[in-house]
Parts: C-alpha cells; structure tokens; sequence
C-alpha cells in the first residue's frame, strides 16, 4: 500500500505481477533446496565460528572512521532539515523532501545500506549522535519496560501504521510531528536514565541493527572492521523476545503493504477515503501482523513440544531477519530506485519554498531506470534467498542448541512457517 | 443545427463555487455578464484546488520548480478575478480572450518576486500548460480536430496559484477546434464513472502495452481533479465535462489514477 497511501507523495510506478510461472518455480527452488537442506547439511554449528571475519588493515578503518564521521554530520544536517521541512515546509507530499526522505530513503535506503555495509544507522544515527549528546549520568535505574527492549516495538509499531494505514501518512507536518514526538521522547529518556539504556527503545535503530548482522561487514565497538562471508553473522545476534516481536511487527507490515496491492484489497478499498480507509487499512494492517505472528507461534509451540525447549520462539527469531530482508527488498527495491530519485531534487528545496541549492531542483526522475522485468527477478530472488538463508541459520541453530536427531525433528515446523511465509510472499508479488 | 464553432465558456471565481452555488454569487455574474454576449453556453463551476497549471513549460511535467504553496486571496475585500471567452479560429488553433480584474498583469520573464496585486495568467489546454502570459489575448496554435479544454488561471510572479476558499482564482472553456490537425485515434480507450464521488462498480483496471495511445475518459457528477501518476497528467473534471487523459504509454509498470480532491483510486493503469 505504500504507493496507494503515498499516492499522494511518493506513489509512482508501482512493479508489475511477477508471472506465475515465475513465481511457481521459485516456490519449487525454495522447496526443494529446503528440504535437501534438512538432510544434508552439517550436524554441528559452523556459523558463529564464521562470523567473526578477518580483519581489514587498520589504514583502511582509519579511512572509514573519518568518512563515518563526515557521514555522522552530513546525517544530522539532513536530520535537522527533514525534520524543518515536516514541522514548516510546504504541507505537500510532493514538493516537500520529508515524505521521500523518511518513507524511502530512511525506511528502504537504511536498511538495505545495513545489509550491505552493517551497523551504518548506528554509526550515523542523529538520535545516536543527540542521545549520548545529552545523556544524563546513569544514576537511575532504568525501569523494566526500558531494560527488557519491549520500548523498541512502539515507534516501529507507529511507523507502520503511519505508513500503511493512516490515510495522510504522507503528510509533511504528520512525519513532521511525530519525528519531533519521538525525537523528543528519546532525548526526554535519555537525559533520565542515559543513552545506553534508552538505545533499545530506538526501535528503528533496533531494527537496523539486526539487519545488519546479516553484512559480509562487522564492526566492533572499537572501531575495528572485519569482513567475513555474508549472512553469517546472523548466527550471534543476541535473541530476544523483543527483537522477535520487533521482527514480526515488521514482517507482518511488509506483507500487509504487498497484501495491501492485490486485486481483493483494491476492491475492498474502493471508494473509501480518509478516516473510513484508515479504519479498514488497520483492521487490516493488525489482521495480517497478527496472522504473521500466529502462524510463526503455532510453529515454534510444535518445535517446542519436540526438544522440550520453553524458549523455541525467541531462539528462532534471529532467523527471520533474511526473510524480513527478502520481503523487504521485493516489496521497495524498486521504490528506492524509483522514487527513491525524487530526492535528488528535493534535496535543493527541501522545504519545497521555491529554492534550489544544489541546482538539481529540476532532475527529474527516469521511471524506467530498471525494467519491469529485472524487478521481478530482484523480487523472486530477494523471496527465494532470503528464506533459504533463513533455513541454513535456524538449522544451524539448532545443531547448536541439540544433537543431530533432535534437531532435524525441530526444523519441521520452522520448515513449515518459513514455507507458509515464503509462498505467501510470492502470491503477493504474482499478484 | 451544429454550429461550426462555438465557445463554451465557465467562468470560476475564486469563491469554492461547490456545486449548490453559495455565497459570491452577486460578484460571478457582474463577471459573467461580458462573456454571456460571446458565448452560447455559460457554466459555473468549481475550479481544481491547484497544480492545474503547475507544469513545467515544454517538459515532461516531472521534478517542477513551480510547486510552492497557492496564495490564499480569501479575505481579500477586493478579489481578484478572470473570465474566459475562447474561439476555434477554423485553422487548428483557439483565440482566447481574456478578463482579468483586480491584478495587475507582469511579464513572467524575467522573473519577479511576489508582490500582492501583481501577477499573471497561466494558460492550460487539455491539463496542460501551453503559456505564462501578461497579456489579454492569445492565440493557441497547432491542435487537434475535436473538443479541447482551455483553462486559464490567475498565478503570482513566482508561479504560485492565487486561492480564495481552497481553489484557484481561474476560468475555463471547451472548444471544438475545426481545421487542425487529424484527431489522433488511440489504441485503446477506457472509461471511468465516478457517481456521488464513489467509483461506480470497484476500481477499474486497464491494461495496455508499451508505445499504445491511450485515452481514459472519467466521467463524475462531482468536481475534482483526476491525476494519472508517473505520466502526471491531472486534468480536471466536472458533471457533463468529462476528464479526457490521453498519452502515449512509454513507460512499464502499474499506474494509479486517483480522484485527487477525494483522494482515493479510481484505476490502475497495467503497462507491460
């Protein structure tokens, strides 16, 4: 739904129905290569071992601490000036750069950045850079909503909401007003209870940085690079319950926003406009979140009854974070492409007052950059990757955790979800 | 009897003229009543809220630097105001005449800055911008055979559209151009119903190839725009007047046309 939402801002060439025989062979692929990794592949755990990488010369971390730090303050400034332009720009989804610059370039860009060079929202982040700005001494215990990293689901919660339901999410002073609600909120926090707290209830940044596990790039916290296989380093993301829901809230969006597309939905949101399609956009966006979650429960309770494990659930949940991905990139790989060019423009007046800073204020945008049908292998190929990646990593997992036996017989059900997941992704694309 | 030509002419004042007339009555037609002498048919309507005119000249519409926010003239005592009386010239082309009070007319090149009072006409045809013009007569060349729309609009000296009550300050017609060019014929054509401002039996879907002219008719009782994206033609609509969107479908992909006040979909446009 994001073009329909966005219509009125950033809607433009939406992608066409992958054919089906397209997509019924990559159901097949998925299928085949899932169930031939059941029994072949290893029976002790070799992720973790990998993710750690090689390590790049320190000439060339160098290089990237200076450029993260021109990034840090080029980050802040478009921050400040997205920000402005939602608060006091022009309230028009076209002219002003806030609804392509949030809905596009930090919803699609970011994490498809973080995917392909890790934590980058980390290193950048404004709200990093304010928050430690303004951290106030750690004196005070942090409460437990704080701590247990539950926070995280709200703002990414509202997100969704704004983005796929909310009839005007396109709205300047709405992306205005709730960047500076958050924005204030966190920094409120921050000052209370310190930055390294209040850090998990950035739920973006939580977000994030879960994708960026999946980079062939790893940062330490001291600045030192590695480089290593991509994917892998999935496999010592930290699991929590949290991140599960965090996860499935953003899955369960995504699918929504493809679902939101189809022939049914259109019909049944024919005619309705304004607070009537906000209703029915959320009764539906809650409907397919909650199927979402249902169907990745019921999985893990049969996975639990197996090995015996209470915690199934949230000892998966890391291995959602390639299909998140998957969906994510066949949902608005060509949106970032695409629209994704309107900032080029808007970017000389962000507030859409008529300037024209950068003097690209007339680049226009080249709606046929990619072909409709490169988009479509992109989307079967993102869907098709990133379930199998999300195999070989729960089964990796649970080698780990289990002996052999024990757990090829837990992989069934996550076997079982993944599948529901993946050939209900590419139902949504064959349209 | 046809007549061989003939002008229709509509006449919009600022005043968000919806459909049940209202409150400026008294002041439409001390405007109206030059026109009425000219022109045959004499319509009211409301005008589309903005953007109308805020094309690029010559280019494709995309990325326009013209896109700053309308002047709203609402309490001003003495509104601003245009008229339109527009004629086939029997050689493919349509003269237009035009009243404009209470603004004085600048040259739109070089360009000014804002000032209140000062300003000058945009010049539409089919949805299109053709002219930013300070004077009272042009004479649009080189159109098809067949109706066209001609819409003129009051816009400041940086481009922006003079409002009074949410809609621009502006005036229309619709000719029957005789002696042009052939009509072109479109590869397929497609019609839409809007009735009450509700799309009559679900959203419609069309779909068409690349490099296919196609023409989409809509057809509404209610006033709006409609606004096919990525082509960005917008092209206004009214009861009896339907909204024709014809282009050459060059790009591929799934487009939306929406009705762009009520701000929902109308169709979906399929290129492959």
């Amino acid at each position: 739904m994001f073009p329909t939402v966005l219509a009125h801002g950033v809607g433009g060439r939406s992608d066409l129905p992958v054919p089906e025989w397209q997509a019924a062979w990559g159901a097949a692929v998925a299928l085949v290569l899932s169930f031939a990794a059941l029994g072949l592949l290893w029976h002790h755990p070799r992720l973790r071992s990998m993710s750690a990488g090689l390590r790049v010369g320190s000439s060339v971390e160098g290089a990237v601490r200076f450029l993260v730090g021109v990034f840090r303050a080029v980050v802040l400034v478009v921050f400040l000036v997205v920000l402005a332009a939602g608060l006091v720009g022009a309230d028009d989804a076209v002219s002003n750069a806030s609804p392509v610059s949030v809905y596009v370039i930090f919803w699609v860009g970011v994490p498809v950045a973080s995917v392909l060079l890790g934590p980058v929202w980390r290193a950048v982040s404004p709200w990093e850079a304010l928050g430690r700005l303004v951290s106030g001494s750690s004196g005070r215990e942090a409460p437990g909503w704080l701590t247990s990293g539950w926070a995280a689901l709200v703002p990414v919660s509202i997100f969704h909401w704004l983005e796929l339901a909310y009839h005007d999410g396109a709205s300047p002073r709405v992306i205005g007003w709730f960047g500076l609600a958050y924005t204030v909120g966190l920094m409120l926090m921050s000052r209370r209870w310190g930055w390294e707290e209040v850090r998990r209830a950035e739920g973006f940044g939580v977000l994030f940085d879960a994708l960026a596990s999946l980079s062939p790039v790893r940062w330490d916290g001291s600045g030192r690079l590695y480089v290593r296989p991509p994917f892998v380093g999935v496999a010592e993301t930290a699991p929590s319950s949290s991140l599960l829901a965090v996860l499935l809230a953003a899955l369960g969006g995504t699918a929504f926003d493809g679902f939101s597309r189809t022939r049914v939905w259109g019909d049944l949101m024919a005619g309705r406009a304004n607070w009537e399609a906000t209703v029915v956009s959320t009764v539906g966006l809650v409907w397919v979140v909650a199927l979402v979650g249902l169907a990745y429960h019921l999985a893990c309770r049969s996975g639990g009854r197996i090995t015996g494990d209470p915690g199934f659930a949230t000892r998966f949940g890391t291995s959602l974070i390639p299909i998140l991905v998957g969906y994510d990139l066949a949902h608005y790989f060509s949106l970032l492409l695409l629209e994704g060019q309107a900032f080029v423009a808007q970017a000389s007046d962000p507030l859409g007052r008529g300037w024209d800073l950068f003097g690209t204020v007339d680049n226009a945008v080249n709606w046929t950059l990619i072909s409709t049908a490169a988009v479509g292998w992109v989307q079967l190929g993102s869907i098709v990757v990133g379930h199998l990646v999300a195999v070989v990593v729960a089964h990796d997992r649970a080698v780990e955790e289990w002996r052999p036996a024990v757990a090829l017989r837990s992989q069934y059900p996550m076997l079982g979800v993944m599948i529901a997941y993946t050939v209900f992704a590419l139902v949504l694309i064959a349209g | 009897m046809k007549p061989r030509k003939y002008a229709v002419v509509l006449l919009a004042l600022a005043t968000a003229l919806t459909a049940c007339g209202s409150d400026a009555t008294g002041v439409e037609e001390e405007l109206i009543e030059p026109a009425t002498t000219m022109a045959g048919v004499m319509a009211t309507m409301e005008m589309a809220d903005h953007e109308v005119s805020d094309k690029d000249m010559g280019d494709h519409g995309h990325g326009s630097h013209q896109h700053g926010m309308p002047i709203d003239l609402t309490d001003l005592s003495s509104r601003p105001g245009v008229s339109l009386v527009a004629e086939a010239d029997g050689l493919g082309g349509i003269m237009l005449d035009i009243g404009v009070l209470g603004l004085e007319l600048v040259p739109a090149n070089p360009p000014a800055d804002h000032r209140l009072g000062q300003g000058h006409v945009h010049v539409a045809v089919d949805g299109a911008s053709v002219a930013m013009i300070a004077e009272t007569n042009y004479h649009v060349t080189g159109l098809t055979d067949g109706s066209h729309t001609v819409m003129v609009t009051l816009s400041s000296n940086d481009h922006r559209d003079y409002h009074v009550d949410g809609s621009a300050i502006g005036a229309m017609a619709m000719v029957e151009v005789t002696g042009g060019k052939p009509a072109v014929q479109p590869d397929v054509r497609f019609e839409v119903d809007v009735e009450g401002g509700k799309v009559a039996g679900g959203i419609y879907r069309f779909e068409a190839s690349v490099g296919d002219l196609v023409e989409i008719t809509v057809r509404s009782n209610v006033a709006d725009d409609v606004h096919l994206h990525v082509y960005d033609l917008k092209v206004p609509v009214h009861e009896g007047m339907p909204a024709v969107l014809l282009v050459e479908v060059d790009i591929a992909g799934v487009f939306e046309g929406e009705l762009h006040g009520a701000g929902f979909k109308l169709f979906e446009l399929t290129v492959s």
